[in-house]
């Protein structure tokens, strides 16, 4: 009876010090080595190059296939990008294929999809965030012969995530500019289940006409040594990142709503993008029917691979979205707050 | 004016082109048409304005599902306060009587059930579980027990080694207790946070919402009730 209390105890303890045990996986990628040639890393700078360089115009065309509450659904839509070569963009939603939607619903998500044009040109988007982790985390095979799309020559590669086996994407890399033009995500099955592709491609395009994006959000960058007197309160800072990731960027974020100010963090593995963001204390709890008000409430809704958290702990508002398992942003949210 | 001139006015607005004297002779509805034209022909002249920037953003807020609650809050806030009739007052009393009016203002809950309520509300699962360890009925030792620990106390006094080694036992046996009570402690913390599957994004703040709508491209807008449809 004893030894078996014994052993329990010990598990416990080593369940407790792995618990309170913060890992830091802020290094080069999981593996912390890249098997890209020289010829690719290049590429790869150009990638993330491309929207400070490179001023161009395309109608794309999107897909994503998803289970929606178990329901297979599929979002369809046509879109036209331009940027300026130095930052500025600007998105156009131009038609809604599928679903078919009365002409108001249809004219509301074109509308609203404008309306978030940056957070879909910065966060959407896939690109290569930060050049080593993308090569620590992710393999590069590429197809080897040049492939004509869009009337430009393009490497195909197909890329793999080192963490999450099975999470592939196709890319269509224009050689010139680093402008992917084509990617497709598949699952292990090999069905289609996001995909972005340009029908048309054109550079330096005229854009004296172009309206370009302004943050409807006022957003400041944070300063880590001054960042409480910004915030108005000390944001909490997860402890415990998914493997692969580390912090991007960090900023205060106006909520316009009700111009409450939010800290925001969000964190890559070189390619996908997690954000955590802290609304500081509490004022007023929202009700929540058959839960004490004194409890610590998260939602959690997933939409195909797409996940968010929002919720109130330790009287903190906490919010978190990513392309991660439940479990990781769970535990990163409470590597915060707990 | 009667149906068909109502028509033939409708189909003047929706199609300028239209010949207002193909398919309807009427002499009050050719000066109205001419009129319409001549005022169509004004605002046509005007100087183009620019609809202010903030325009769309208002628009999208107003209507986003995440914001429904404010609205109706608003709503409910914009009401006009009805006045009682005194008539109703008056029937009120007749039927409830005096003392029912009086006795809400004179009884109150015990601190007592405030109290209960309070610790049932803050952790149902302990409230729960409280009720039912209190309600097992009480088990007593054997009487087999009692013996082993009658003789085992009869036995002469143990050796100062075996005590220093039971003290020993003991304080290794507290600091295991200490650990397994921390460790308890964090995973009793984490397990406070309650998770709750929401079905629809306009369960979220709209801040969630308005994020999510962005990083899944539109696609949790379209789900089961979504703000676009």
């Amino acid at each position: 009876m004893f030894a078996l209390r014994t052993q329990v105890s010990i598990a416990l303890l080593f369940a407790f010090a792995s618990c309170s045990h913060v890992v830091d996986r802020s290094s080069n990628g999981a593996n912390g080595q890249s098997n890209a040639t020289g010829s690719e890393q290049q590429l790869v700078a150009k990638i993330i190059a491309a929207p400070n360089s490179i001023s161009w115009t395309g109608k794309r065309h999107l897909e994503a296939h998803y289970l929606s509450h178990g329901t297979p659904t599929d979002l369809v839509y046509d879109e036209t990008v331009t940027t300026d070569g130095h930052g500025a963009f600007h998105i156009v939603a131009d038609d809604l294929v599928t679903p078919q939607l009365s002409p108001s619903a249809e004219a509301l998500f074109l509308l609203s999809q404008n309306r978030r044009e940056g957070f879909l040109f910065r966060h959407r988007d896939n690109t290569v965030r930060i050049e080593e982790l993308f090569l620590g985390n992710y393999t590069i095979a590429d197809q080897g012969a040049t492939e004509t799309f869009v009337g430009r020559d393009c490497a195909v590669w197909t890329i793999a995530s080192v963490i999450t086996p099975g999470e592939t994407w196709k890319l269509w890399i224009d050689l010139a500019t680093g402008v992917i033009l084509k990617n497709e995500e598949r699952d292990d099955q090999g069905a289609l289940v996001n995909s972005l592709a340009y029908l048309d491609f054109t550079l330096d395009p005229d854009t004296s006409n172009v309206v370009w994006h302004v943050d409807p959000v006022q957003e400041t960058p944070l300063d880590p040594a001054t960042q409480g007197s910004q915030l108005g309160f000390a944001p909490a800072l997860p402890k415990g990142v998914p493997q692969g990731y580390r912090l991007l960027e960090s900023t205060a974020v106006v909520d316009p709503t009700d111009n409450s100010t939010w800290a925001r963090f969000v964190y890559t593995d070189g390619w996908n993008e997690l954000i955590y963001m802290d609304g500081g204390p509490l004022t007023k709890k929202p009700p929540t029917q058959g839960i004490s008000p004194k409890a610590d409430v998260v939602r959690t809704l997933s939409i195909g691979p797409w996940l968010v958290c929002d919720g109130h702990i330790s009287n903190h508002r906490v919010l978190a979205i990513g392309r991660v398992s439940l479990s990781s942003l769970q535990a990163l949210i409470e590597s915060a707050l707990l | 004016m009667d149906a068909r001139c109502q028509t033939f006015r409708d189909a003047l607005i929706e199609s300028s082109t239209l010949d207002q004297h193909s398919s309807h002779d009427c002499a009050e509805c050719a000066a109205w048409a001419r009129r319409f034209r001549q005022r169509e022909s004004v605002l046509g002249s005007l100087e183009r304005r620019a609809v202010p920037a903030e325009l769309d953003g208002r628009v999208i807020a107003a209507l986003e599902a995440g914001y429904r609650e404010d609205r109706a809050v608003a709503a409910l806030r914009d009401l006009a306060r009805v006045d009682v009739p005194s008539s109703l007052d008056r029937a009120v009393e007749r039927v409830a009587g005096e003392v029912v009016l009086r006795a809400p203002t004179q009884v109150s809950a015990p601190d007592v059930l405030r109290r209960l309520v309070e610790e049932e509300l803050s952790d149902p699962s302990k409230a729960r579980a409280r009720r039912f360890v209190g309600s097992l009925p009480r088990e007593f030792a054997p009487a087999e027990l009692d013996a082993r620990v009658a003789a085992e106390l009869a036995k002469p006094e143990r050796p100062r080694r075996f005590r220093s080694k039971l003290l020993a036992a003991s304080f290794a046996l507290v600091v295991l207790a200490i650990s397994i009570e921390l460790a308890i402690s964090v995973r009793v913390s984490r397990s406070r946070i309650q998770w709750v599957e929401a079905s629809d994004p306009s369960e979220l703040s709209p801040m969630a919402a308005s994020l999510f709508s962005g990083f899944s491209g539109g696609a949790s807008e379209l789900s089961r009730g979504g703000g676009a449809r």
